[in-house]
């Protein structure tokens, strides 16, 4: 055997040794996914056998109606859905525009006023949440959609990569549109917009994921049943159905499934997203 | 040059307004009211450094801080260590790699509550299926959710696994960045594939895992949701085993009233945070390689 083949052997082995083990952490990864969806078909009999089943003999749908029905996950989606939108649609708007005034605007304090988004970048909303807690309380505002929405737009983020796609679009467009008469709201709106649409794309995910699944700040703003949102309402599941797992894999089924839709709609921007930025919305 | 500026504050007013009432305003407020004995209902009165005083005196903040350190050493390094070995496994042409990569990415944008609820099933004694494959190799898995011991290192482990496809993507993108030519040559020059890892592959890709670090320190240090669940319904003592200060925080200021309190609580959060990253930034020039 000569040199070559035997490096190709080894580069072989290599290959098939690196699939070997991430194949192993896929097992890690998945089974407690498949656990969780097998789980919400089984009836509560069924997991509390020994020893464990790991499929259903009979498939129930049950779980899911109860759910929905006598848990009162109905009303929450609504108000999960509700809260996400305002942000994400809040967010578009609000961080697309100043993103676009950092990136081609020449004002006084550009950069100074940038500067000042970094360092507020830095502290961590944890340490504010109560100050911000009260300024809603005051406002009369908690256990509102508007308490729950307003305080998760002004995202600094947001700003950060609309304004790397903004840089990135060429300044010729937007000389030719002011010669023809265009302002800057003409240019942003009529130019500057459409084809930031990859931009505004990843954002849009973001904001959807990290809103969904925030839990801290709509459980300390809403405080009755009318305006809780499934974060909320799954992490609340207390007494009689709190053992009930097959409920409970059922509750859980029903909060993930959004995120991996949206997630698989967007999945090449959102992974490019967390690729170049690194940071979660 | 009048109109830019004109043009350029009408179009970061509405963040610049959002940012004073729901931002800036609060982050001033907090440290006020961290020199407070703020409740929810009225103004607090000024105390001085008294907070300070009885938050070095509290055993429960003591162990607070305690825990949210254990969390941190053990989730940072581990994490970013899988999340290093998976990158650069899947750095390689292999068949289902995109599959791969979703897959391990897949926990990252899952409901950490659901997370929680999932895990706190799998890891139960008698019905859970960790104990359960644990026993086909015979071994004896302990009471995970009733073992003070075993608890607070059930809910690290299920932090790892959350975390680590998030870290690998941004180590892939890194790792991606290498330049082909680095490996041939070393390859020429009889390089062994551990030579050019260590060699090539760590040091070109420094900058992402410096990023990556400094991200894990600050999520694992407000690490809150997992905790939350985990603690929900737990045995009393597992509260005391779990507890890390963000949860301390909410605690002492949405269950207990104590606003004042906790916010002195949160100044004492954000000083380790400031003080963890300043020491990586300034650690940074040791190791960290720009190209």
């Amino acid at each position: 055997m000569n040199k070559k083949t035997l490096l190709k052997i080894k580069k072989n082995l290599r290959l098939i040794l690196s699939f070997l083990i991430l194949s192993a952490g896929v097992l890690v990864m998945i089974l407690p996914f498949l656990w969780m969806l097998l789980t919400s078909f089984k009836n509560y009999a069924e997991t509390v056998q020994l020893p464990i089943v790991w499929f259903p003999k009979v498939w129930t749908l049950e779980n899911y109606a109860y759910v929905l029905e006598k848990m009162n996950f109905l009303l929450y989606y609504k108000n999960s859905i509700i809260m996400v939108v305002g942000v994400v649609a809040g967010q578009l708007l609000v961080c697309s525009m100043a993103g676009y005034a950092f990136a081609r605007i020449a004002f006084r304090f550009r950069k100074t006023l940038f500067l000042l988004l970094l360092a507020v970048m830095m502290v961590p909303g944890q340490m504010t949440i109560i100050a911000r807690y009260l300024l809603i309380y005051h406002l009369r505002l908690s256990d509102t959609y508007a308490g729950l929405i307003l305080p998760l737009i002004p995202s600094i983020f947001g700003v950060f990569l609309l304004r790397q796609f903004f840089m990135g679009i060429p300044r010729e467009l937007e000389d030719a549109a002011r010669i023809d008469g265009c302002n800057y709201w003409g240019i942003y709106s009529r130019i500057m917009l459409p084809l930031a649409k990859g931009g505004m794309v990843t954002l849009a995910i973001f904001a959807f994921n990290s809103t969904w699944n925030d839990l801290m700040w709509p459980l300390i703003i809403t405080d009755t049943e009318k305006r809780r949102v499934l974060a909320v309402a799954v992490a609340a599941i207390k007494g009689i159905y709190d053992t009930k797992n097959n409920l409970l894999m059922a509750a859980s089924v029903m909060v993930t499934l959004p995120c991996i839709l949206v997630f698989a709609l967007g999945q090449k921007q959102f992974i490019e997203g967390v690729a170049s930025t690194g940071i979660k919305g | 040059m009048k109109s830019e500026n004109a043009w350029g504050y009408a179009f970061i007013m509405p963040l610049l307004l959002m940012m004073l009432v729901f931002s800036i305003g609060p982050i001033l407020f907090a440290f006020y009211m961290s020199l407070t004995d703020w409740k929810l209902s009225g103004s607090g009165v000024f105390i001085g450094l008294d907070n300070f005083r009885e938050l070095f005196r509290d055993l429960t903040v003591q162990t607070e801080i305690k825990n949210s350190l254990i969390f941190t050493f053990f989730k940072v390094p581990i994490g970013v260590a899988i999340s290093m070995v998976l990158a650069y496994l899947l750095n390689e042409k292999l068949p289902f790699k995109g599959m791969f990569r979703v897959i391990y990415f897949l926990p990252s944008i899952t409901m950490a509550v659901a997370v929680g609820l999932v895990w706190r099933y799998l890891f139960n004694s008698q019905y859970g299926i960790v104990n359960d494959i644990l026993s086909w190799f015979s071994i004896q898995g302990p009471y995970w959710m009733a073992d003070t011991k075993y608890f607070f290192a059930a809910i690290i482990l299920v932090a790892i696994w959350q975390g680590v496809g998030y870290d690998m993507i941004i180590l892939l993108a890194g790792l991606q960045n290498v330049p082909m030519m680095y490996y041939e040559a070393a390859r020429v020059e009889g390089a062994s594939s551990l030579q050019c890892f260590l060699k090539i592959t760590i040091p070109l890709v420094t900058p992402s895992l410096f990023f990556v670090i400094i991200m894990e320190f600050m999520n694992s240090l407000k690490v809150f949701d997992l905790i939350y669940i985990f603690i929900n319904n737990a045995f009393g003592p597992m509260e005391q085993a779990a507890r890390t200060m963000v949860y301390g925080i909410y605690q002492k200021a949405f269950v207990y009233s104590r606003m004042g309190y906790a916010s002195a609580e949160a100044m004492i959060l954000f000083a380790i945070i400031l003080l963890v990253t300043l020491f990586q930034f300034w650690g940074e020039r040791k190791w960290v390689y720009y190209e």
